[in-house]
């Protein structure tokens, strides 16, 4: 199919026109622009308006859901099947997408940024590991795209297959293993100049931390109570 | 009683069913109620993939789902049912279905349709089939997520 390459450039933007109405149905219409050339001239306009309608899938996926979605119309399903087709994408990609990637590789990675900080590898840290996950995101968004351009309605034989369901399982435990080494690296590389009364401080907060997390105070939530605590600790930074 | 809630969806198979109600329930099996994806493989692909493997899916046309409503109640199994749309969902509750109670999970935007909540589009017609069920003592509520407050029906008037 024509216009791949396009569409993978598009797909980073596929979030810029969100809204609770359509979600990114606006955006996975941009996204799909360049891949609508391939059908005939009297089937593009048809397929371009209902292309702009209610969607939503992880934002790498985008680029899947575009072609998977042009291959169908290519291989001539009627209008009812391609919305139907739309509509049974979401959950899945919506699923792979946070499970493989929001809570699989990012924290892989997060982990892996932390771990090399605490070996003094210090700005080049950050800076390897975005590029490192730039570059994933790419591959996934490029793999995404063939998968459904080869595809079309039966990606979900694909995606549902032993192989990806063992690799979701693999980047599971990969993520958790990183999270596991990396917060007690960090820990020990920020507590070695540490003195006593900043250790007592950490665990006093923290056991403050978890008497609020098991519903002593309902309304103060993890995130609630860290930004408090982050933003008491700088007042106190800046008043001493 | 142990079918956990009757959720109208029309995203179907989705994260905040299976992960948001379906974790905080603790269902063991997803009834995804549609006469389409019931007869079509391709589509049950690719729900069948948004379940964990905790979970048990059955793809069941309306009328199958009508017939089997009394045993899920009187399983031990905790059931979630997934449907659509209005129409499947009066068709389900017909005829002594022992339904008591409806979820309204989302309802996107579409043709005629009017904003009720940033998740609910309904069109008068849908509304007032909606009301109609509820007139026979169903009770029926709009609420995305466990953790969210459940929104009587005659406030999306």
């Amino acid at each position: 199919m024509n216009g791949r390459v396009e569409t993978l450039f598009r797909s980073f933007s596929v979030l810029a026109a969100f809204s609770y109405e359509r979600m990114s149905g606006v955006g996975l219409s941009f996204v799909m622009r360049p891949l609508l050339k391939n059908l005939p001239l009297e089937k593009r306009e048809a397929a371009r308006r209902r292309s702009a309608d209610y969607f939503n899938c992880h934002p790498f996926l985008s680029g899947l859901a575009a072609s998977a979605l042009v291959r169908a119309e290519i291989d001539g399903s009627t209008p009812e099947d391609i919305e139907r087709f739309k509509k049974a994408l979401i959950g899945p990609l919506g699923l792979v997408g946070d499970r493989f990637i929001w809570a699989g590789l990012f924290p892989s990675f997060a982990g892996a940024t932390l771990v090399l900080t605490s070996l003094d590898a210090g700005l080049l840290a950050p800076i390897l590991l975005v590029g490192a996950f730039l570059g994933t995101s790419v591959l996934i968004r490029w793999a995404g795209i063939r998968l459904g351009d080869d595809k079309g309605l039966s990606v979900g034989r694909t995606l549902g297959s032993p192989r990806i369901r063992k690799a979701l399982a693999v980047v599971d435990a990969f993520a958790a293993f990183m999270i596991g080494v990396a917060v007690p690296k960090v820990i020990f590389w920020l507590a070695g100049t540490w003195r006593l009364e900043d250790i007592g401080g950490v665990l006093a907060v923290a056991a403050l931390g978890i008497v609020a997390s098991r519903g002593a105070f309902k309304r103060i939530d993890s995130l609630r109570f860290g930004l408090v605590a982050v933003g008491l600790t700088l007042l106190l930074g800046l008043v001493t | 009683m142990s079918i956990s809630i009757l959720r109208l969806d029309d995203r179907l198979v989705h994260g905040q069913v299976v992960v948001g109600w379906g974790n905080a329930l603790g269902i063991d099996r997803l009834v995804l109620i549609d006469d389409k994806v019931s007869e079509t493989e391709w589509e049950q692909e690719l729900y069948s993939m948004g379940v964990p493997e905790s979970m048990s899916v059955d793809f069941l046309s309306v009328g199958d789902a009508r017939d089997k409503i009394q045993d899920w109640a009187d399983s031990r199994e905790k059931v979630i049912l997934v449907i659509g749309d209005v129409d499947g969902l009066t068709r389900l509750c017909e005829t002594g279905a022992r339904v008591t109670e409806i979820n309204i999970g989302g309802v996107h935007r579409g043709d005629g349709r009017r904003e009720r909540l940033p998740y609910v589009f309904l069109t008068d017609d849908e509304f007032a089939t909606l009301q109609s069920l509820e007139n026979q003592s169903i009770r029926v509520t709009a609420q995305d997520l466990p953790a969210t407050k459940p929104v009587p029906l005659g406030d999306l008037a």
